[in-house]
């Protein structure tokens, strides 16, 4: 029963996610603008976006357990190999799509066989020193990366339905699609017998390898899929923006996934997706935020909020130590909450009766 | 609170580890100059007890140690208050060499004892700077015990320190345990019954975390008694 | 031979720096199982610090250069004991994930903050005479500022490997290393030997931006970054948990990519240092001085 209703609430919330362009409703400052407005169709179109890649870390992080610090590289590695395909070879748009995602899921399985080759902590490290050297790449333009201004699409091979402010409406939908896909490949995953083994994995390592799996093609596995999944995002996020971003391949931008997990509440698909959600979020609102307040503070004080990172470290802070369990469990907390006052105030309660 | 004459008393102890409940509040009282033996099978919370009343195990109930409570003080501050701990397994420093590890235990404003130790174990004596890690299962046990004697304390807790070891070397450390037991108030675990009733002044057996008898010494020599204590067949061994 | 021997030095004045945030990491590690992002911060602390001082001091002099680096390392350790206490210490009881985030965290408020007051460009460091003169040693002018970089690291190798081997803060550390929970059952207090690793891998740190704003004459919001990561790369080189492999490995690292960056392209000697930390990994994945159990 209760099934049936969550998988009603998300059919609703993908359906309204689809007719939003058309609603045009007021955003009270969350959005840039009216809901049906280009600049918040750009903007939401990012938010469903990091929302599904921060569901594909949390499969690693959250499902398995597995620490990666350089998860983004495969976001990167998408983004850029496809812009790469259309500026440089004559592949057609809709061949270099999946082709970008196929070469990023074997390139992530080369890494991860060399990675996967030490644990815990050190396969972290290493991670982070592969995201590195796409880093260097990137910012030092090799094998036309072309260095911080990024790589643009070349307009000629974009499908037109995909160009021009008149059509931000259909990136959007693309961008939900694309979401919609992942987050429920993911979620269906996590609930079959591979999904079991993976938290077999988080939970207890030993007894697992006792049971006769074997942990490393378990976590090789993982990491493909979840770094395919990753590439898949890349690809339309390059889309949205007209072009690959180098600050995906830096490491705030990697770390940050952390974060958006554990806002959210690891270990759960949802809770990644509504960290992933509020963080995009938080990181394109920020600063207007901070203008905002900034015109009635000192300069000083203006100088600090118009800093996203700064709020987002406190923020982030104040996850860790005030809701250990993020988004998720404030809201499970909430309800239990609820729940007891309205025990509570039931007004007969039998043993309150009895002590009289 | 504390009985005259005990050194800990122990009140309402219950502990859970993750999400099972191992201890359901058990008494206990550690009389002075006497060894204290825990008996119990596997897995009924007898290491569960010994780390809960060092604080290692998050617990709830009353710990006093000489009258004074430390139940509310972290690990350090309880084994400072007067306690000597060795653990199950050893846990020697294994990377460290027997002279270090032993130096570890030494205590501010107190002389420590090294001629007691190494009068005990004249093993350690000769292999002061070998790495504990090389040491064999006895000769870490020594450490271990060394590290345990080397400053003066008001109890002594002692985890299984026959677990493991070859029957000649069991013997060895129970007739060091009977040397030092004169003068020293003692808790110990113990699950082999000979070593247990050459040490033992009393007895606590302990099941599914509660006490279920205690009694001096002699309730060793009435095995089939001790084996429905134990909650064990007749068959099988104690 | 002059350009070998240059490269040489540069190489290993570059490793120094990894090594400055590498050793701090890698007892911190050791003892606490807990990688600190923090640390890269602390060198962009440090570095500025160091920058923030020659400044003020006006013209550069020898001795303002050696109060910069004294304010440096201070205030690296400072801001470290900061977090350590405020931040890490109430995570202790909640696992290595909630300390790491910890330190995430606030290695990202540090940044931020920095680029705040700071602004988010280069900043330049001015440097004393003496500093910007060269020594000759076999035929090849060697910049002094590097000679003192490579001073500084293995003073401080030196330095903790008397620490721990010979004080008895040292011995609590190693101890605590292998069990934690055992010294604490024999009534020592290991939470303060958290924060003195941590303090000491903050002096460390900070004492490394000084020398790394010396090095690259200039300080960016983002300069620990990059050395973090190096850090990490040696680390796990070097075999994680040990400082004379962090040490070697420091240097290895340092050298070939200068030599990568000098006769291949620049930026080459990241992919070389890469390269050589995917062969480690797959010939020898405890590290070249790793062992299978842990010791510092």
């Amino acid at each position: 029963m209760r099934r049936v209703r969550v998988l009603a609430a998300l059919a609703v919330l993908v359906v309204f996610l689809f007719i939003l362009p058309t609603l045009d409703l007021p955003t009270f400052g969350i959005l840039p603008s009216s809901t049906g407005m280009p600049g918040s169709l750009r903007l939401l179109a990012i938010v469903v976006i990091t929302a599904a890649l921060a569901v594909t870390f949390d499969l690693l992080l959250g499902q398995t357990g597995l620490l990666s610090f350089g998860h983004a590289v495969y976001f990167a590695g998408g983004s850029y190999v496809f812009a790469m395909m259309l500026n440089y070879t004559s592949l057609s748009f809709w061949a270099a799509a999946p082709l970008a995602v196929v070469a990023v899921f074997a390139a992530s399985l080369l890494l991860g066989m060399v990675s996967l080759r030490v644990e815990g902590l050190a396969y972290a490290m290493v991670t982070l020193a592969f995201l590195e050297l796409a880093s260097v790449m990137v910012t030092r333009g090799y094998f036309g990366t072309n260095g911080e201004s990024g790589l643009r699409l070349p307009s000629a091979k974009v499908p037109e339905y995909f160009i021009g402010i008149r059509n931000v409406s259909n990136v959007y939908s693309l961008a939900v699609v694309v979401s919609v896909v992942v987050i429920a490949s993911a979620a269906l995953l996590t609930r079959t017998r591979f999904g079991l083994v993976l938290r077999g994995m988080r939970d207890n390592p030993l007894r697992m390898r006792v049971l006769g799996y074997d942990v490393y093609w378990t976590k090789l596995v993982i990491m493909g899929v979840s770094s395919g999944m990753a590439a898949i995002c890349g690809v339309a996020y390059t889309i949205i923006l007209s072009g690959a971003d180098p600050t995906t391949t830096t490491m705030t931008f990697s770390l940050s996934l952390m974060f958006m997990v554990v806002i959210g509440g690891s270990g759960s698909v949802a809770g990644a997706a509504v960290g992933g959600a509020v963080y995009a979020l938080l990181l394109q609102r920020l600063p207007a935020l901070g203008d905002s307040v900034a015109g009635s503070g000192p300069a000083m004080v203006s100088d600090i909020v118009r800093e996203p990172q700064l709020l987002l470290g406190v923020i982030f802070l104040a996850v860790v130590f005030l809701a250990p369990a993020g988004i998720r469990g404030l809201v499970s907390r909430a309800g239990a909450g609820l729940a007891t006052a309205a025990r509570n105030a039931r007004p007969s309660r039998p043993r309150a009766d009895a002590s009289h | 609170m504390t009985t005259i004459g005990s050194v800990l008393s122990v009140r309402h102890l219950s502990a859970r580890i993750g999400t099972s409940q191992i201890l359901h509040g058990v008494d206990l009282e550690v009389p002075r100059n006497q060894t204290t033996v825990i008996l119990g099978r596997n897995g009924v919370g007898k290491t569960t007890l010994l780390r809960s009343i060092l604080g290692y195990v998050e617990a709830s109930g009353d710990v006093e140690l000489l009258g004074r409570p430390i139940d509310r003080l972290p690990t350090h501050k309880r084994v400072r208050a007067g306690i000597a701990y060795v653990p199950e397994d050893r846990d020697v420093f294994r990377s460290l060499t027997v002279e270090e590890n032993l130096r570890l235990a030494e205590r501010a404003g107190q002389v420590p004892r090294y001629d007691l130790v190494f009068d005990l174990f004249p093993d350690l004596a000769d292999r002061r700077s070998q790495n504990a890690g090389s040491l064999s299962g006895g000769q870490q046990q020594m450490v271990a015990l060394g590290r345990g004697l080397l400053a003066e304390c008001e109890l002594l807790i002692v985890d299984e320190p026959t677990k493991g070891l070859s029957p000649r070397v069991v013997q060895e450390v129970v007739d060091v345990l009977a040397r030092v037991k004169e003068g020293v108030t003692i808790l110990m675990v113990e699950q082999n019954l000979s070593a247990a009733q050459q040490l033992a002044d009393d007895v606590v057996v302990i099941s599914e975390g509660t006490v279920v008898a205690s009694g001096t010494g002699e309730m060793l020599v009435d095995r089939d008694k001790l084996r429905g204590f134990l909650g064990v067949g007749r068959s099988e061994e104690v | 031979m002059d350009t070998f021997v240059l490269l040489t030095v540069a190489g290993l004045s570059i490793g120094a720096l990894y090594y400055l945030l590498a050793s701090g990491l890698s007892i911190i590690f050791g003892l606490l199982d807990v990688l600190s992002f923090a640390h890269g911060a602390l060198v962009t602390v440090g570095a500025y610090a160091a920058i923030e001082t020659m400044t003020r001091l006006g013209t550069p002099s020898l001795l303002g250069f050696l109060l910069a680096v004294l304010a440096a390392t201070a205030v690296g350790g400072l801001v470290a004991y900061v977090i350590e206490r405020l931040l890490v210490r109430p995570m202790y009881s909640r696992g290595h994930l909630a300390q790491l985030l910890v330190t995430m965290g606030a290695a990202l408020i540090m940044a931020a903050l920095i680029e705040s007051v700071k602004g988010p460009d280069e900043v330049h460091m001015p440097l004393p005479k003496a500093l910007e003169k060269s020594i000759h040693i076999f035929g090849a002018v060697i910049p002094v500022s590097m000679a003192l970089t490579i001073l500084a690291a293995i003073a401080l190798h030196g330095g903790l490997l008397l620490f721990l081997a010979r004080t008895r803060h040292g011995l609590i550390v190693r101890a605590g290393v292998d069990n934690a929970d055992m010294v604490r059952g024999l009534g020592i207090d290991v939470s303060r030997s958290f924060s003195l690793v941590f303090v000491l891998g903050g002096l460390a740190a900070g004492l490394g931006g000084a020398l790394a704003a010396v090095y690259v004459r200039a300080a960016t919001p983002s300069l620990g970054d990059t050395y973090l990561v190096y850090a990490f790369i040696v680390l796990i080189i070097g075999g994680l948990g040990s400082l004379r492999g962090a040490f070697v490995a420091a240097a290895i690292a340092g050298v070939i990519q200068q030599f990568a960056n000098y006769y291949v392209k620049a930026g080459a000697g990241d992919i070389v240092v890469l390269a050589l930390l995917v062969v480690v990994l797959l010939l020898r994945p405890q590290g070249l001085f790793g062992r299978v159990g842990r010791s510092v």
